[in-house]
């Protein structure tokens, strides 16, 4: 643990050593609510319903990215394979990334939050909130596997354009930026199959009045244990006989 | 104790064989240089070493433990491939992290000042020039404090009195008693740190021992003169150095020296040990019959 620990406090000063990135990744989930969802936000029930989507949106955005884009570019620099010869298990750099990204997803989501706050009526108690945190950190780990799964298969340049096809092609099918009843019948239908509307639906349980479902819980674990499981093989046909 | 030992090393890509039945040995307080040409197996070698491939077959020990044990990891360091860092950090912090993961390391403030990288240790790793990047790189490896270090092409970037001082600190080193495996394209550079070295030619390590075991195994002596009458030299193989002057190998300098005064006129006549890298250069022009 003591070695995870340290591997995600250098993953953040890599992080925050870059300045330009962290501010992109941070304000754009909140310039794109306020450009496109601001509109709709009238009232409590409506700001509270969008502050769930746009917080699991801006936590799946870093968690999409760190694990498809970064790993791709960690592939192709020497540093990676360095860190590999230090007296670090692969379950340490593994934990020390999840530990790094998984604040930096808490930062963009806190932020988005903060700005849904200064400009709709949306409310949420303490207890909500911190309850929200944990379970997007834990309902985004199957996601962390389907983009591992890309940073793996592409090269840097393929992973960013390919990360964002399909980052923001799930978000928008499960509901994350128009509420899905909002959606045409036939994206309705293919929304409730989705890995994000069940990420989704977790956040709306602790941002509005919705009922807690279970359902919603098991298909994000049968979805981790497909991930994990490809994940797992992919790594295994492309790495053949390096044990990077 | 040996630091390393490595036997019966052999690694394949798809059909060809690039690592052939590799064998040395490192001891405690020495440096071994691994040298041969662009292909000849060193990063293949290197990269099995540091457990990112896994031989077809061959056993690795480093101070008699098998070299794929995690806890050897904390018995050799070696230095970053190509001195690339991540962006955004700062110096100091990547050495502090590298030191932070070894059980004894040097404090990095020292090694800092040894290494004389202290100017930029508040630098971004990204503003740095290839030396600093290179002088970094050492510092990664040295600041673990291990009893065996690898350094693959660990001078590259840097200029002479840099690569002086990094010398004589690997000296240093070697003389508490720690153990390098060198790959250098620099000959002078594996002469000056090297007790013993193998020449890699096609995966193979075709020759092995100090530098002057190898220049005596060899005798080949070089004999240079002027000369206005080459044409009554013809049975010698001469290599032209410039207009007038040439220079022939010769395994049997005594006797050509002779041959050659007999046959014409000769001025500023020098017998001396061919150069190293001429050395391997003839080993690899007889890479057939190796």
């Amino acid at each position: 643990m003591k070695n995870s620990i340290k591997v995600a406090i250098f993953k953040w000063r890599e992080l925050f050593g870059q300045p330009a990135y962290v501010a992109g990744t941070l304000l754009f989930p909140s310039l794109f609510f306020l450009f496109f969802a601001l509109p709709n936000a009238d009232g409590e029930d409506a700001a509270n319903l969008l502050m769930g989507s746009f917080a699991a949106y801006a936590f799946l955005g870093v968690i999409f990215f760190q694990f498809g884009v970064d790993i791709a570019n960690e592939k192709e620099n020497p540093w990676f394979r360095f860190q590999s010869t230090l007296p670090l298990k692969t379950i340490h750099i593994f934990w020390g990334r999840v530990i790094a990204t998984s604040l930096f997803a808490l930062l963009a989501e806190l932020v988005l939050i903060f700005t849904v706050f200064l400009t709709t009526e949306a409310s949420i108690s303490v207890l909500n909130l911190v309850l929200l945190s944990l379970s997007l950190v834990v309902a985004s780990i199957p996601f962390a596997f389907l983009a591992r799964i890309i940073g793996l298969c592409f090269s840097a340049r393929a992973a960013l354009p390919i990360t964002n096809i399909i980052y923001l092609s799930l978000a928008f099918l499960g509901g994350m930026w128009i509420p899905p009843m909002a959606l045409p019948k036939s994206i309705q239908k293919i929304s409730e199959l989705t890995p994000t509307r069940d990420f989704v639906e977790i956040a709306w349980h602790f941002t509005t009045a919705s009922k807690f479902e279970w359902k919603y819980v098991y298909s994000l674990g049968a979805w981790f244990v497909g991930f994990f499981i490809l994940s797992s093989l992919v790594a295994k046909v492309l790495q053949g006989k390096s044990r990077l | 104790m040996k630091s390393l030992e490595v036997s019966g090393l052999k690694h394949s890509y798809s059909e060809k064989q690039v690592i052939k039945d590799i064998e040395f040995f490192i001891e405690e307080g020495e440096c071994y240089s691994l040298l041969g040409p662009n292909g000849a197996g060193k990063s293949t070698c290197i990269s099995i070493l540091l457990n990112h491939l896994v031989p077809d077959s061959g056993e690795i020990n480093i101070f008699g433990k098998a070299h794929d044990l995690f806890e050897t990891k904390g018995l050799r360091s070696c230095t970053p491939q190509d001195a690339r860092f991540p962006d955004g950090i700062k110096t100091k912090k990547v050495l502090d992290f590298v030191a932070s993961l070894y059980s004894d390391p040097i404090a990095p403030q020292s090694i800092a000042k040894d290494l004389k990288i202290e100017p930029f240790l508040n630098q971004k790793v990204q503003v740095l020039s290839g030396g600093q990047r290179s002088l970094l790189s050492l510092a990664c490896a040295f600041v673990a404090n291990t009893k065996l270090v690898l350094l693959d092409e660990p001078t590259t970037g840097l200029d002479i009195e840099t690569r002086f001082h990094v010398w004589k600190y690997i000296k240093r080193y070697k003389d508490k008693g720690g153990s390098v495996l060198l790959t250098s394209h620099h000959l002078e550079e594996a002469e000056f740190l090297s007790d013993r070295l193998g020449f890699l030619y096609q995966g193979k390590i075709v020759k092995s021992g100090s530098f002057a075991e190898l220049k005596k195994e060899t005798q080949v002596k070089k004999i240079s003169f002027h000369s206005n009458d080459s044409e009554k030299l013809q049975s010698y193989s001469l290599e032209t150095i410039n207009e007038n002057y040439f220079s022939i190998e010769s395994t049997n300098p005594e006797t050509d020296v002779k041959g050659i005064l007999n046959a014409a006129r000769i001025e500023d006549l020098r017998v001396e040990d061919i150069g190293l890298e001429k050395l391997f250069h003839n080993m690899i022009a007889r890479g057939d019959q190796l």
